[in-house]
């Protein structure tokens, strides 16, 4: 009550300053105040509650620490995977999306298969998972983080194909009977022993590893750190931590990244790395990177931390076999995405057209810019499936209004091709593209001007 | 020579004083053990600096001070206060028979009891305790009795004050002065129903009976000390400028009582201080003071002096007079030079009421260049002295950025690495307090804050401190963040704000929740500028902040409500391409393999 603020007011600029909150002389200073709890918050009633909009934030896929503890992991690694199908754990938001920003359309294919990784709608849980297994678990999904170099440097995409499917299927298979075994048993007996199937669990997994075609040696390749690639996990980020350092390593694990890309198809590689990577990638070089110590101390040291911590503590052979597994497993070879060689420009957006006042959404993909035979720019957008869709298909003309639009959309106006709506197929139509930053709305709309210009 | 006997006495009358003895009674007390300087100066009245020295050594903490000015004047006690001296002699007999930890855990207990009573009573109790507890059981007891002027009943002390004779007005008096000084019940209200206090106050102005002036003063100090009822009657009883014109006697013991009175009338509150003021205290007070050498006065009487003094600066509402608080202050400066912990003490206490105030107020305390002095003080890490020259630090840079300037100009924030990690969790929350307004200053003050190192401590507080530091943490940064440049809040990021921060967005107080909203989306806005919000966004769901946010839109306070939806929309929107960009085409491969798989291969 003596403090000078209001506490309505939720800007305290100039206004900060506030009095004692109580008093205070000689003859009270002594005694000791009645230690305050921290205590938690009281939630509203249901009846306000009903009349709330709730939101639901988007992630961007951090590791939580809450969720690295425990001596569960393990357990919730094996168990929540499954529930998300098959290898969902690797759906990680954050690696896919630096991924993005560096393949940019370039590596159509790889894009495509991360998409699968991030359906997994959990990505606490996946990360948790992976950390979880790190030191102990057979899974060992955390080997992708060293993984990944190898990967770029020995694995060929086919490669990957026939065998990983298979492997994968086993693997789904195994985790899904894992899963109900659990459900059935503890939905019986919530208190039973769930060790030995662990143990059968390790070994069906050592099994289906050790099958044809599963057969790299992971250890060995980790060895055998090639360029860039290695940096990020192999060293301990805390010993480069400072954040001079960052954008270099940033720079480093993005070009493995997109390395791995072109020539690797490794949905669960690429979760771990990625999000290792996203950390580091987000502040690029050129950047003063402001944040980017702090980042690196938390987001990249973290994620990349609990990474290598698990390689150290993971025994060989169950590194193997997460190699193996990661190397195999190519989600994405089942999309094949159609690729613009040509364009000049390529980046994944979201599309959406003007219908009676209200945005509605075309649909999800790549928008590239290839110049035409006239000196023209071929304004083309994909969708982000195996048959790539042409969502849209225009040319840019000089006269085609463009302007930037909230955070990170392009605004443009044209005669859509195809049509979204088949009656008036000629209509001009506002279509907003929505990118994934500010930046990349920046960028995109900056081009469209040139282009159009030109 | 008798002067120290109405130490003695002042100790059982004084609630205040008797609340800041024990206040002060640990490491303070120690700081009295000053042998060079008794014996060095001693003070003209008091017989023997060993005495003090030895009365210190044995006093308990909480007592220490009365009771030694007590003893010393036993051992040199004159003739019409031998049953005093009896009584002061047995003080000091039964402290020595008890150790300090016994001492400790009668205050203790006595402090758990004042904290459940009214105030006032509180007074009277831990009066009491320090006086007289063992009497009934001591030895000496009889010696006491047969002087004959102890434990008369009521009725005889009514009989004999209103005797005409002087020699039987005295003794009454000195019987009454017992009573009223015993441990349990002292009969204030039956004296004061009796009539008595009138007849008391004119004993005051009996100059030529030294004694009788003395026991009355002592009497009506212990009877000042009681409710603000019992005080008012002494009032009433004109006894204000009856003390006032005891302060220029000539025996010292005489004056040092009547400081004391006063004091106890001042303490009351406001308007008694005002009518202390009124009655002209103040000069002769000072007066006393005005020697070269303030360490040639007895070091009794300077605490007396100081602890009266700071009674005139205290209480608020309204604050005294700020002339009258102009006149005092260069005293006060002067105070804060003495070596003694007790009056330095005393006089940072006068200090922090001072600077709790107006911005004026706050001028008028550092126009007189003693910010210095109390950031030395600030460092001395005497707790009876840090904690007020902290709280007066802190009320300094409540008030404009000059004000604050000043503060930091004399080198406050180097003590607050110790401070801010001190082991009383109140010197703690104290400090966070002032950090968070002099993150509420001016973009360079953010600065000093960040050139001392400081950041790293306040993220301690949040992740470490009891809540109520914590609070003020809080504060602190949301102040940082809404004031300081980019660069700042980039340095405050970096140092690993954001964790403990978020942490304490479950916690139960709403207002502070509010506040933590507010340094993130502070910090936000510091992101956006840099176009780098979406590192900020994972640095801020990577330490679990967007689950608490998202969490707090079930917030019994709508504000909370409404401030925690407004963070996820703007900076944590589902809108965005990411959720629904890639899953629907991607998860329908996916199921497609899950389904493409043979659960049941594997039997457990």
């Amino acid at each position: 009550m003596k403090y000078k603020l209001n506490f309505n007011c939720t800007r305290y600029r100039n206004m900060a300053k506030r009095n004692a909150e109580k008093e205070l002389t000689d003859r009270n200073w002594d005694q000791e105040d009645d230690a305050e709890e921290v205590g938690t918050f009281s939630v509203a009633s249901e009846e306000v509650l009903k009349n709330r909009a709730i939101k639901k934030a988007k992630r961007r896929g951090v590791a939580l620490e809450s969720e690295s503890g425990g001596a569960f992991k393990g357990f919730k690694g094996l168990m929540v995977p499954p529930g998300g199908g098959g290898l969902a754990g690797f759906g990680n938001g954050t690696s896919i999306k630096p991924l993005e920003g560096l393949s940019n359309g370039s590596t159509m294919s790889s894009v495509s298969n991360l998409a699968p990784a991030k359906t997994t709608p959990e990505k606490k849980v996946t990360f948790g998972r992976i950390t979880a297994n790190g030191p102990k678990s057979p899974l060992g999904t955390d080997k992708k983080a060293t993984d990944p170099k190898t990967n770029g440097d020995k694995q060929q995409p086919s490669s990957s194909g026939p065998s990983a499917s298979a492997y994968h299927r086993q693997l789904a298979a195994l985790n899904c009977s894992v899963r109900d075994w659990i459900v059935k048993h503890v939905d019986t007996n919530p208190l039973c022993d769930l060790t030995p199937i662990f143990k059968d669990y390790e070994r069906y997994l050592t099994s289906i590893e050790q099958l044809p075609g599963n057969s790299n040696d992971g250890s060995g390749q980790k060895q055998t750190p090639a360029g860039p690639a290695t940096r990020g996990p192999s060293q301990q980020p805390q010993d480069e931590a400072p954040p001079e350092k960052r954008p270099t390593s940033a720079s480093a694990a993005t070009s493995t990244t997109s390395f791995h890309f072109g020539q690797k198809v490794d949905g669960s590689v690429l979760g771990p790395l990625g999000s290792g990577v996203a950390a580091s990638f987000s502040f690029s070089p050129g950047n003063t990177g402001m944040f980017g110590k702090s980042v690196s101390q938390a987001s990249p040291i973290s994620s990349f931390s609990k990474v290598p911590e698990g390689h150290a503590d993971g025994p060989a052979n169950e590194r193997k076999g997460a190699d193996e597994e990661e190397s195999e497993e190519p989600p994405k070879v089942i999309v094949t995405e159609v690729k613009e060689e040509d364009a000049f420009y390529s980046k994944k957006c979201k599309l959406f057209y003007k219908k009676d006042n209200e945005f509605k959404e075309k649909g999800v993909g790549t928008l590239h810019l290839k110049p035409t035979a006239n000196q023209k720019t071929q304004l083309l957008v994909r969708a982000d499936t195996n048959l790539g869709n042409i969502l849209l298909n225009v040319l840019v003309p000089p006269n085609m209004p463009c302007s930037r639009t909230g955070k990170n959309n392009v605004l443009i106006v044209c005669v859509p091709n195809p049509p979204v709506c088949e009656k008036n197929a000629s209509i001009p139509v506002t279509m907003l593209i929505r990118v994934k930053t500010t930046e990349d709305a920046d960028e995109l709309h900056k081009i469209l001007l040139e282009k159009k210009e030109a | 020579m008798s002067q120290s006997e109405p130490r003695a006495a002042g100790k059982f009358k004084s609630r205040r004083r008797a609340s800041r003895a024990t206040a002060l009674s640990g490491p303070s007390c120690r700081g009295c053990w000053k042998p060079e300087r008794d014996a060095a100066a001693p003070p003209p009245a008091s017989p023997s600096g060993s005495g003090h020295l030895q009365q210190r050594e044995l006093s308990p903490p909480a007592t220490a001070r009365t009771r030694l000015a007590g003893n010393v004047l036993n051992t040199t006690m004159s003739t019409n206060e031998n049953a005093n001296s009896t009584a002061a002699r047995l003080n000091r007999f039964k402290n020595k028979g008890k150790d300090s930890t016994e001492m400790r855990r009668r205050r203790i207990e006595v402090n758990v009891e004042l904290r459940k009573a009214k105030k006032d009573d509180q007074m009277l109790k831990r009066r009491n305790v320090s006086t007289f507890p063992d009497d009934a059981t001591s030895p000496l007891q009889e010696n006491r009795n047969n002087q004959g002027s102890a434990l008369w009943s009521v009725e005889e002390i009514v009989k004999g004050i209103n005797s005409s004779n002087l020699e039987v007005q005295l003794q009454a008096t000195q019987a009454a002065r017992k009573l009223l000084s015993r441990e349990k019940q002292p009969p204030i209200d039956q004296i004061i129903e009796a009539g008595m206090i009138p007849k008391l106050v004119g004993f005051l102005g009996r100059t030529d009976c030294n004694p009788i002036q003395f026991e009355s003063a002592w009497a009506l100090t212990n009877i000042a000390s009681g409710t603000s009822d019992q005080t008012k009657a002494v009032v009433d009883g004109g006894a204000i400028p009856a003390f006032i014109a005891l302060l220029a006697s000539p025996q010292a013991h005489i004056s040092e009582q009547a400081v004391w009175a006063l004091g106890n009338i001042a303490g009351d509150g406001s308007a008694y201080r005002d009518l202390v003021i009124k009655y002209g205290a103040i000069d002769p007070l000072l007066a006393l003071l005005a020697v070269p050498d303030i360490s040639s006065l007895a070091c009794g009487y300077l605490r007396n002096l100081t602890w009266t003094l700071s009674n005139l600066c205290r209480n608020k509402n309204p604050a005294p007079p700020i002339e009258a608080i102009e006149q005092i202050l260069p005293t006060l400066v002067r105070l804060l030079h003495h070596d003694d912990p007790e009056v330095l003490a005393d006089t940072c206490w006068a200090i922090s009421y001072l600077t709790d105030g107006s911005n004026d107020r706050i001028e008028v305390v550092v126009k007189t260049g003693v910010v210095p002095q109390l950031v030395k003080l600030l460092g001395s890490g005497e707790l009876p002295i840090v904690t007020p020259s902290l709280r007066a630090i802190g009320n300094i840079v409540t008030g404009t950025d000059e004000q604050t300037q000043i503060v930091i100009d004399s080198g406050a924030l180097a003590v607050f690495p110790s401070l801010l990690t001190h082991p009383k969790t109140n010197i703690q929350k104290e400090a966070a307090w002032t950090m968070s307004n002099i993150t509420a200053g001016r973009q360079d003050q953010i600065q000093q804050v960040v050139n001392h190192g400081l950041v790293p401590y306040l993220v301690g507080i949040l992740s470490k401190g009891d809540f109520k530091s914590q609070k003020e943490a809080v504060w602190a940064v949301t102040n940082y963040t809404s004031g300081g440049t980019i660069e700042q809040i980039v340095y405050l990021v970096q140092n690993g704000i954001l964790e403990p921060l978020i942490n304490l967005l479950s916690a139960k107080d709403s207002k502070i929740v509010l506040v933590i909203l507010d340094a993130i989306s502070n910090i936000f806005l510091a992101a956006e500028k840099l176009n780098e919000t979406e590192k900020l966004c994972i640095l801020i769901e990577e330490c679990g902040g967007l689950d608490r946010i998202e969490a707090l839109q079930s917030h019994e306070n709508e504000t909370v409500y409404k401030a925690s939806s407004n963070l996820i929309e703007k900076y944590f929107s589902a809108e965005e391409e990411d959720q629904n960009v890639v899953p629907e085409s991607t998860s329908d491969g996916y199921t497609f393999q899950i389904q493409d798989g043979t659960p049941g291969t594997f039997n457990f």
